[in-house]
């Protein structure tokens, strides 16, 4: 009996210090671990990762039961991926998989659970995941936001950094980013094409002012070239083809496109095909041109190699 | 000291001269081991699985250690094993604080074998390294004994021997989710503990890495905690009458 009161003394200083450290641990938790404070409140004595296993393996039994994701079973669906990432978060499988699985029956859902998926910390890295969302975005939601899809793709650009496998997000930016001018600028009158030179101009433009020529972003983030797609653009925009007949604001604005961009890449301008010293007439389409790379030797005149090589290979004259 | 250590090696050689826990943790090690057939069901999660696997069972065994105490401090006081032992030159204190340390050896070497045999398993089924954070999980895993084992002692000395194992697992099975009392001071992670602090299944899951520090320091809490528990226990088994 007479060792309560030091018995009490341990007692209350304990509690003191254990609150005070589980207040601090918490926030630590919080901070390497941020998730937690999103996790089911369930009392599950913290076998969420666990449940999260069980029922993603119950999610892959039901949906096998499945002929397909449509109207009737996409809110059983959808809940259940929903309680899944109450219980991990984390996990990739919820998004890649599950989420896409409903991306035709409910778009609106799929973007739901896949912003959120941008958003998580851990994810941070993954660049197939705001592909995905722009993808369904551009594709499956209906009334297609393709502004919104264009900010998607662009997040995944900047995720994917030099990986080769996602120049097709690349391309899809610029896809999204062209439909969504479309859609706003009327004056265009749906011409994709146009609408995608532009984008691409654009872009050129600011990389420009960034210093960054060729490249898409100044971040470094993509390598590949920018002058080949505004290559393509523009032959797509200067050549008919079956479901396109180039228009004159077009032709004017490619023309426009190639004497700033172009205005050394030595290509025609009728059809965008390059061409080399001394030819006076296109190739491809028969266009005349203005000749580059003559020598300077008034009775020579001969192209040179290459067209800017420092000496004649026919007379030897010294070009610089 | 001395008398700490003698009661806590009665303790924990009552569990481990046991052949039945060496045979659970062999089941427990098959358990772990046949998550690699789960691959297809899991589209391709099998390791995940396998890492979960191992961290739930060794939690599941932690806690069955516990509630193991919750039988024997009453059956002993029951039997009068206690009073025989008390009669000796042994304070309460001592006895509880001998039976505590008893229960965290005992879990701490189960554990400590179930984490070693699913290292073994998952190198060898999936032929790599042992991660930092699947060795931090586990090692947290066993450090949760301390508080969980100062709760078992704590519901021993203050509940009837049938009540006492069936609350320790409904306040340890409780402990995991008071996050939500975490802005009541005192209450939260003094009175009532967050053993969730100790729990870090995903993040072995994910590699997500937990720092040092944070292990230093939740370790602290344990025994912060555990001396809370304990000097609770003591008080109520200081007028306790021992037959």
């Amino acid at each position: 009996m007479k060792r309560t009161p030091i018995y009490v003394i341990i007692l209350v200083v304990a509690c003191v210090a254990s609150t005070i450290l589980a207040m601090k641990l918490n926030t630590m938790q919080h901070s390497f671990c941020p998730e937690k404070k999103d996790l089911s409140g369930s009392p599950i004595a913290g076998f969420h990762k666990f449940a999260s296993d069980v029922k993603w393996m119950r999610l892959v039994n039901y949906l096998g039961s499945l002929n397909t994701v449509d109207e009737s079973n996409v809110k059983q669906v959808a809940e259940r991926l929903e309680e899944l990432m109450k219980l991990d978060p984390n996990l990739e499988k919820i998004y890649k998989d599950g989420a896409l699985i409903m991306s035709i029956a409910d778009p609106d859902k799929t973007i739901e659970f896949l912003t959120t998926a941008c958003n998580n910390q851990y994810l941070k890295n993954n660049w197939q995941i705001p592909f995905y969302a722009g993808y369904v975005m551009m594709h499956n939601a209906k009334p297609a936001n393709y502004e919104k899809a264009a900010e998607f793709f662009e997040m995944s650009m900047k995720r994917s950094g030099s990986d080769t496998g996602a120049s097709y997000v690349v391309s899809s930016f610029f896809r999204a980013k062209a439909k969504d001018m479309v859609q706003k600028d009327k004056s265009l009158k749906g011409d994709e094409k146009l609408a995608l030179l532009k984008v691409l101009y654009g872009e050129w433009e600011n990389n420009q002012k960034m210093g960054a020529e060729g490249s898409y972003r100044n971040d470094g983030a993509n390598t590949q070239n920018l002058n080949d797609r505004l290559i393509k653009a523009l032959k797509d925009v200067k050549v008919a083809s079956e479901d396109y007949k180039p228009t004159s604001d077009g032709k004017k604005y490619a023309d426009m496109v190639i004497s700033k961009v172009f205005d050394k890449a030595h290509i025609c301008s009728n059809c965008t095909a390059p061409y080399d010293a001394g030819e006076k007439y296109c190739s491809s389409c028969g266009t005349s041109l203005p000749v580059w790379g003559l020598c300077k030797n008034q009775a020579c005149k001969k192209p040179l190699k290459n067209g800017n090589a420092p000496f004649c290979i026919h007379c030897g004259a010294k070009q610089k | 000291m001395n008398e700490i250590i003698t009661i806590a090696s009665g303790t924990w050689k009552n569990v481990l001269r046991m052949k039945v826990v060496y045979f659970l943790i062999l089941c427990a090690l098959v358990l772990v081991a046949s998550a690699i057939n789960y691959d297809v069901l899991s589209m391709g999660l099998q390791k995940e699985l396998m890492i979960d696997v191992s961290l739930v069972l060794n939690s599941i065994a932690a806690m069955l250690v516990v509630i193991s105490l919750t039988f024997e401090i009453p059956k002993e006081l029951r039997e009068g094993v206690a009073s025989t032992l008390l009669s000796k030159p042994l304070g309460r204190f001592q006895y509880l604080i001998g039976k505590m340390f008893g229960c965290i050896v005992t879990g701490a070497v189960i554990c400590a074998l179930i984490a070693v045999g699913s290292f073994f398993i998952f190198n060898m089924s999936f032929g790599e390294r042992i991660g930092v954070t699947m060795f931090q999980t586990h090692l947290l895993v066993i450090l949760a004994l301390i508080p969980m084992s100062a709760l078992g002692v704590l519901f021993a000395v203050l509940l009837p021997e049938v009540i006492a194992p069936i609350i320790t697992v409904v306040v340890v099975w409780f402990a995991f989710s008071t996050k939500f009392l975490a802005g009541i001071p005192v209450l939260y992670g003094g009175i009532l503990p967050d053993l969730d602090l100790f729990n870090f299944r995903a993040n072995a899951v994910y590699q997500v890495q937990i720092p040092w520090m944070y292990v230093l320091l939740v370790t602290l809490w344990g025994i912060c905690y555990a001396a809370f528990a304990l000097s609770l226990a003591s008080i109520v088994f200081e007028r306790k009458d021992i037959k």
